[in-house]
């Protein structure tokens, strides 16, 4: 079934449209900023609608260049729930913002677009323009705050690491390009499944894979993540951990699975060993940590090695399952996010010890952070577990016995600092004065939304089950 | 002109790989922004040969004539006393083996991954890679620009719209400024 142009581009246009919208009431009313998140939040509320839309088409527009699949549309959702509750988070964090909050939404919303458009590239070229285009925006969101010496200096690591995997990234397209001859995704794949590939080709590979590990935090390439990750404003680590996360698994997955094809250069095995020890960097380096942001920096490395458990699978079950966990460490992530900015607010304190007796000051917040960290952990019945589930029994049935085993030990080391956490909230006295935190309606809203899917995704796996298995299938 | 062609070709990558060398090795700025212009000009003139004859002009125009020129202007309005004294004050005993050594893998780095290069080159020429008979005309290209790959086109324009973002967001004024953050303060 193929769907005329404006139809098939119905989110990024309506995208597009409210960026315009919200660009004008900042240039030419006197809205208030906090005023302007809400019309934000609203609107990309709103444009759930669209991809529900557009969510049973299937077509390709623009010469094929931009295509619309159950794949692309699945990984929109998580962009856009991403993009939704970072502004949330970012109304919480309006006060530091000054009067260049709206710069913030605007830049959210416009890495937001640009991961739209990543979700539903055809060719290379295109792959790392969009990357570009979200990292570009991180990248000064990361040095938003220029007073903050941490910020700045997270922005700086930030840019140039990033800049340099960039180059990395580009270098591997153009030796792909020179061998292969061309940039589209299906042109690639039926050089790379003939039984004899020119080395260029192969290096080439090895030069995007690098460049993409860097996005993910993958383990050789990782090294950036803790400082940029603490110094960087709350709202744009939650960002960075959950939408610049998956937008480099998305890349990963379009590389690996449409450009070179599952049974093609034998490339499992070293998504494997890849993802072995990035899980056992991220999880005992996270032991270490008493800043909060920094233990999620690290634990993001951790859920990163799972993540690429299932791709490392290399089978439709396997992707299913990846797809399964970047949602549902999606919206945990962000639950925790949105309480550590809260809490950080009222704390004034990012150490986790400052964390100590926040169940008597806010037993609602503590109980949100509570389920939060359960889920990251991987307890059942919450929906984390099952992400793992799915990731570890694709590993096992790919033969990938050592790599289930060596997941499921790293849950218990995930388990050990999650539960710290827990200890310090629930079983310490408070530090400082025991006064109630008391919680807006948006954020007191958000909470009870995200632990009631939290719960619920976890006792009634099926629709995002089935919404991940038919994403899974697009590339099978 | 055809067995000529490859005469040419060794000369210009033989002065591309000698300027960029220069520009690695050498110490002062200056030298090195100019040893860097005698590459731009060179692989222009390599481009010329692979018959991508926009890709040239666009190479000398840009990185010969504007990125290097505002090089240039940086070191000047910098002052080249700033620079180099700066560098001199650094070197410690320590710190002096510490940047021999840099300097020393900065050269043999480079010999590594175009040796590196070059046997993949070799190990790919029986492959059999095709030679594909394009002409980078600048209507060949505009043609495949706003065709066949309209949508990257126009997403590059999102990226110089996030790039004039940047330039507002991190240079606008703030109400009040004040140092945040620091060593013991706090980290939002």
């Amino acid at each position: 079934m193929t769907s005329s142009f404006w139809i098939l581009l119905a989110p990024e246009t309506g995208l597009i449209a409210l960026i315009l919208l919200v660009l004008g009431l900042d240039l030419f009313t006197k809205l208030d900023q906090a005023k302007l998140i809400l019309f934000s939040i609203l609107g990309l509320f709103l444009l759930f609608g669209t991809l529900v839309f557009v969510w049973p088409l299937r077509g390709n527009a623009l010469n094929g260049l931009f295509q619309v699949h159950a794949l692309a549309t699945f990984l929109k959702f998580i962009f856009l729930g991403a993009g939704l509750l970072t502004l949330v988070i970012t109304k919480e964090f309006t006060k530091n913002l000054g009067n260049r909050a709206s710069n913030f939404i605007l830049l959210i919303l416009l890495s937001v677009l640009g991961a739209f458009f990543l979700a539903s590239t055809n060719d290379l070229i295109s792959l790392f323009i969009t990357i570009e285009w979200m990292t570009l925006s991180l990248y000064i969101l990361t040095a938003f705050l220029r007073t903050d010496a941490y910020s700045l200096e997270a922005g700086t690591k930030y840019l140039v690491m990033g800049a340099f995997s960039s180059a990395v990234f580009l270098y591997g397209i153009s030796f792909i390009y020179g061998t292969a001859g061309s940039i589209r995704f299906e042109a690639i794949r039926e050089v790379a499944s003939s039984a004899h590939q020119s080395p260029l080709f192969l290096f080439g590979f090895l030069l995007i894979l690098s460049g993409i590990g860097f996005k993910i935090a993958a383990f050789p390439f990782q090294l950036w993540a803790p400082d940029v990750y603490q110094g960087a404003p709350t709202p744009v680590t939650a960002f960075l951990s959950v939408a610049s996360k998956t937008a480099g698994f998305t890349a990963l997955v379009k590389v690996l699975f449409a450009v070179i094809g599952p049974d093609a250069l034998n490339w499992s095995a070293v998504i494997a060993v890849i993802s072995g020890a990035t899980l056992l960097y991220g999880n005992l380096g996270a032991l270490a940590q008493t800043n909060m942001k920094r233990l999620f920096a690290y634990s993001s490395i951790g859920h990163a090695g799972y993540l690429l458990m299932g791709i490392a699978a290399g089978t439709s079950f396997g992707l299913q399952g990846t797809l399964f966990y970047l949602a549902a460490y999606a919206i945990s992530n962000l639950t925790a996010f949105l309480v550590i900015v809260i809490a950080n607010e009222h704390l004034g304190s990012g150490e986790i010890i400052a964390y100590r007796g926040l169940a008597k000051k806010s037993p609602f917040l503590a109980g949100s952070f509570f389920i939060a960290l359960l889920s990251l952990g991987g307890i059942p019945p919450l929906v984390g577990f099952f992400g793992k589930f799915l990731v570890l029994q694709a590993a096992v049935w790919k033969g990938y016995l050592w790599l289930a085993l060596l997941g499921a030990a790293n849950v218990i080391v995930s388990l050990y600092y999650y539960l710290s956490v827990i200890k310090e909230m629930y079983f310490k006295p408070p530090v400082q004065n025991a006064e109630q935190i008391q919680l807006g309606i948006l954020p007191q809203f958000s909470l009870g939304f995200l632990v009631a899917s939290m719960v619920g995704l976890g006792i009634f796996q099926a629709p995002l089950f089935y919404f991940a298995h038919a994403a899974a299938q697009t590339l099978f | 002109m055809n067995h000529l062609e490859p005469i040419f070709f060794y000369a210009f990558s033989l002065i591309a790989v000698l300027g960029s060398a220069i520009v690695v090795a050498n110490k002062r700025p200056v030298y090195g922004v100019l040893a860097l212009t005698v590459t731009m000009l060179a692989l222009s003139a390599l481009f010329v040969l692979l018959k991508a004859y926009f890709v040239a002009v666009i190479q000398v125009l840009i990185y010969a004539g504007a990125i290097l020129v505002l090089f240039l202007f940086v070191i000047m309005l910098l002052g080249m006393a700033a620079v180099e004294t700066s560098q001199r004050q650094r070197e410690t005993k320590k710190e002096a083996l510490f940047l021999e050594t840099i300097r020393i893998l900065k050269i043999l780095l480079p010999i590594a991954f175009f040796t590196e290069l070059i046997i993949l080159t070799l190990a790919a020429k029986d492959a059999g890679i095709g030679t594909r008979n394009l002409v980078g005309t600048v209507e060949a290209i505009g043609q495949a620009l706003f065709t066949d790959y309209l949508l990257p086109f126009e997403l590059v324009s999102g990226i110089l719209l996030i790039g004039i973002f940047g330039i507002v967001t991190l240079t606008q004024k703030e109400e009040e400024l004040s140092l945040r953050g620091g060593p013991n303060g706090p980290t939002k």
